[in-house]
Order: C-alpha cells, then structure tokens, then sequence
C-alpha cells in the first residue's frame, strides 16, 4: 500500500525532495512553474538591497487580490439597485466578509505603491537599458493595468465615492479632444455613470484586466530570466566572466526561500492589517449629490489636483505624455555606463530627471490629498 | 519564379490576416457603442407650481437643477458643472461652486473662477396639462428665458 502511494506520488512529482545542489537544479527544471527560475542565480542579486524584494511582492499582492477577488465576486451583485446592499452583506452577515474585502482594498493600495517603487527602482538601476527596453515597457503596461484596475475596482462598491470619483474620471477621459465624447460612451455604456457602466466596470475588473495582466506578468517573469537575471555592474558582470566572481548559487534553496519568506511576511501584514483597519465604505452612491469635498483614491490625487486647473492638460495630457515618455525611455537613453548601481555618476541626468518626475507627481498629490478641502478649497491646516 | 509567387502569396496573405485584425476592431468597437441606453429620461417632471411658489432657489434633487424664481417667471439651471460632470451647490454670495475641483459661478451661472471652462447650462421648462412643471434637460436656453404666469 505504502508502496503504491509512492508511485502516486512519485508520478506526480517525478523527483523527491532534493537532497543536494544537483538534485535541486533538477527538480526545479522539472517544475512547470518554478522554472520561471533560472537553476542557478548570482549571490549578488539575492541581497536584500539589489530588489527590496518589490518584483516578488507585488506579485505576492496579484496572488492575494486574486483569491480574495474571487471570494467577494460569491456575493457581489454588480447592479445599482443591489451592489451596496452586497457591500453591507459582506459587512454584516457574511463571516469573515469584512476581513476578506478589508483585505483585498488593502493590497490594492499596496500593489499600486509597491508597483511603483519597483518601477523606480529598475530606473534607478539602469534596468531598461539594452537587452530589457521590451521588458521594461511590459512593466511601464502592467504599472497602468494596475492602476486601471484600481480604477475599475473603485466603482464596484457603489457608494458615493465610487459614484463621483468614476463621473469625474469618465469626465476626465472625455475630455480629450475629438474622441472623447465617443470614449466616454464607450466605456460607461451610456452618457452618465449607471447600470451599464457599473456592469462593464465589473467585468473589466473581474475578467478582462486581470486576462491582460496574467498574460503580461507571464511575459515579463519570463523575459527577466531571458534577459540574464537582475541587471547587475560591468564589474560583477565581468569578474563572473572571468571566473574569478563569486560562485553562482543553486535558485533551490537560495532564492526560493527567500521570496517564500517574503510571501508569507506580506500575507501577515496584510492579515494584520485587514483585522484591525476597515475599508471605508460611504453612503449610497447618490447621483444627485455629489460629496463635498469629493476625493480620488490618494493615487488619482495626483491627477485629480492636475485637472483642477485644465481636464484636458492635467487630466489627459500630463498622465498620457507621462505613459508614452515612459515607454520611449529606453530606446532614448541606451548608454550603458553604470547600469546595476545605484545612482552611479555616469546616470546622473536621468536620475535627477526621473527625480524630478516623481517630486512633480508627490507634491501634487500630496496637496489634493492633505491641502484641498470643501470645493476644493486650499486649506492650510490638512485635516 | 517560384519564390517570387511565394513572397506574393504571403504578403496577400498578411494583408488578409491585417483586414481580418481590422474588421474585428472595428466590429468590436460597434458592439461595445451600447445603442440601447437605459440611462434616466432627459424630461423631468417637477412636480406642481405651487412648489416654486416661494421666491428665490430651489434645488431640485432628482434632477439635479436648480429652479429660481425672479420677477420675469421661473428658470431652471443645471447643477451639473461643466469642469468635469460634479453637481455644484449654492454659496454664500448668491452663486455656486463645485465641490470636486472648486469652479465658481455667479448667479446667473457664468464663470467667475476654477477650472470651469463654460457657464452653466439654463434648460427649457414647460407646463403640463396638470400644471405640472417639466424640465428638459436636453434642451438649453438663453439665461434670460422664463416661464411666465406660475403663481407666486
């Protein structure tokens, strides 16, 4: 019987639990998906400081929004008449309801942050130079696929939140000039925010997005192996090359148990997190009176204070041009000199450009956040 | 010879495949267009004119306009800001501002200061067989036009 089991087993699994480096490299190479790993990776990139862990916790975060997305599509119901009802289900009388939603809002802020980070930094690695521009725009994609599923997601709890900041962001995207009226209709099924909206807004959130962005994290988790691994200095590059670097080190156990460790600290936090902190949840959304003030996600502040003083410049214009000089940026700057460091000498003009950008992007949203009160008012005391 | 039918028959094949991509952008693009709309009616029935009997503003909330009554009659202005779709409130000074991005208008809806890049819009009122007032949100009026005859 015990015999037989293990041939069940060993079917399944075709090798036992590695005993030494050998038999490691051979069981992760069997692994459908642990070989998104190369067999042996640099004991450079497994420090702590060469990633900060941001690539494997923001896809820890995918995993997380994922499960619990599912958990909450049981009983959302996206129609106007019952969606908020849903969200008061989920509070009230669905055990662990709170948690489940707490947790899934949580990680959706943290995703877009983390996200963001690893995004700057790549940048501040020169990890978009030659060979990884492809790459580097998958993940210029998958940073606004984030956002866009924060977005659709926002609308989703139908409060009054929700129902504003999506009447304004849909009024933002009809503002570009020409198509905009027809995108607007496109996108909310309709000229206001309402039954068709709501539906389409769920099943891009739940089905459509996510499709695209599986589809693109798959292609860039490959493409980094592909491309050699983390981008690392010409003199590490060099001394691996010469044979007289540090010796390579087998993924199984090294990097594996890393990115295991990191995986369960971030679900523990987020757990913490979603125990003892609520997601907000407004009134009904009630389209006859709008909030005052009425406030984006803290990431749309940004924007949001942008438009305040043009929809078309703030709103359109600066977040598009921000996407497209992003995904030009490394077939622009190719120079490889000090790519793998930190804000080496030689990158010295993107760093303070790229720099630049983000206290651009930090101090607008930083006032729409803390600075703008009743009708937008600026107040100098933040609440 | 045979090489050069070959690429022939490929790039006609690619052109194919292309106008297929297209064809399918453009069919989904048809689809996703909802001709079929079930957003609120753009007539609004107010209710009885004695409701507006009152002078000054009213603010009508499921239709999101503000009836005023003046000496000329009763007008109907939208509160749906112009900047960026947000329903504006009345302020202090006999005006409006909006609360999402801080557009000002004065009474007469014109722009008086935020990111509001037109005034806001007076729509048509009429009454009803009853003595209904119907509002069509649809249709925009000069600020001057008033329903005349409504008791005070």
């Amino acid at each position: 019987m015990k015999a037989w089991l293990r041939t069940v087993w060993e079917s399944v699994w075709r090798i036992g639990w590695p005993k030494d480096d050998r038999s490691a490299v051979k069981a992760l190479l069997q692994s459908l998906v642990l070989h998104v790993h190369p067999p042996k990776v640099r004991p450079e990139s497994l420090k702590f400081r060469a990633t900060w862990g941001l690539g494997v916790l923001s896809f820890g975060l995918l995993a997380l929004l994922t499960l619990t997305g599912i958990y909450l599509m049981f009983y959302y119901i996206p129609h106007p008449d019952a969606a908020w009802r849903s969200m008061k289900d989920l509070a009230f009388v669905v055990p662990f309801g709170v948690v489940t939603r707490n947790a899934h809002r949580w990680a959706a802020h943290a995703m877009v942050a983390l996200v963001t980070l690893h995004m700057l930094r790549v940048f501040l690695a020169g990890g978009y130079k030659p060979p990884r521009q492809a790459n580097w725009v998958a993940g210029v994609w998958l940073w606004f696929g984030t956002l866009a599923l924060s977005f659709t997601g926002y609308l989703l709890p139908w409060d009054q939140l929700a129902f504003w900041a999506v009447t304004v962001g849909s009024n933002m995207a009809g503002a570009i000039p020409g198509i905009g009226e027809h995108f607007r209709v496109l996108i909310l099924g309709d000229r206001t925010v309402g039954e068709a909206a709501l539906l389409r807004f769920y099943v891009l959130h739940c089905v459509a997005l996510p499709a695209v962005l599986f589809a693109l994290v798959g292609f860039h988790l490959f493409r980094v192996r592909k491309d050699g691994g983390l981008v690392v200095s010409e003199h590490a590059e060099s001394a691996v090359k010469a044979g007289d670097g540090p010796r390579l080190v087998p993924a199984w156990p090294h990097l594996l148990y890393r990115e295991l460790v990191l995986s369960l600290v971030l679900t523990a936090v987020l757990l913490a997190l979603a125990l003892w902190v609520d997601a907000p949840l407004e009134p009904e959304a009630d389209p006859a009176r709008t909030p005052n003030p009425a406030k984006a996600p803290w990431y749309f502040l940004g924007v949001q204070e942008l438009a305040h003083y043009s929809a078309f410049w703030g709103g359109v214009f600066v977040p598009a041009a921000t996407v497209a000089a992003l995904c030009l940026l490394p077939y622009v700057d190719t120079h490889t000199q000090g790519v793998g460091r930190y804000l080496p000498p030689e990158r010295r003009l993107a760093s303070a450009s790229f720099g630049a950008l983000l206290v651009f992007m930090a101090v607008f949203t930083v006032i729409g956040t803390l600075f703008r009160g009743p009708g937008w008012a600026l107040m100098w005391w933040p609440k | 010879m045979a090489s050069d039918r070959r690429e022939l028959l490929f790039k006609l094949g690619n052109l194919g495949l292309l106008a297929l991509g297209a064809q399918s952008a453009w069919a989904s693009f048809r689809f996703a267009q909802a001709p079929v709309r079930y957003g609120a009616p753009t007539r609004k029935n107010l209710g009885p004119a004695e409701r507006f009997s009152g002078s000054g503003r009213t603010y009508v909330e499921e239709a999101g306009l503000f009836v005023v009554r003046d000496p000329a009659g009763l007008g109907a202005l939208s509160a749906v800001c112009t900047h960026l779709g947000c329903n504006v409130r009345t302020d202090l000074g006999g005006g409006y501002i909006c609360p999402c991005h801080g557009s000002r208008y004065d009474a007469q809806g014109r722009v008086l200061g935020g990111p509001a890049p037109l005034p806001l819009v007076w729509v048509k009122l009429v009454r009803d067989a009853k003595g209904h007032i119907i509002a069509d949100l649809a249709q925009p009026v000069a600020a001057s036009v008033r329903l005349k005859g409504v008791p005070t």
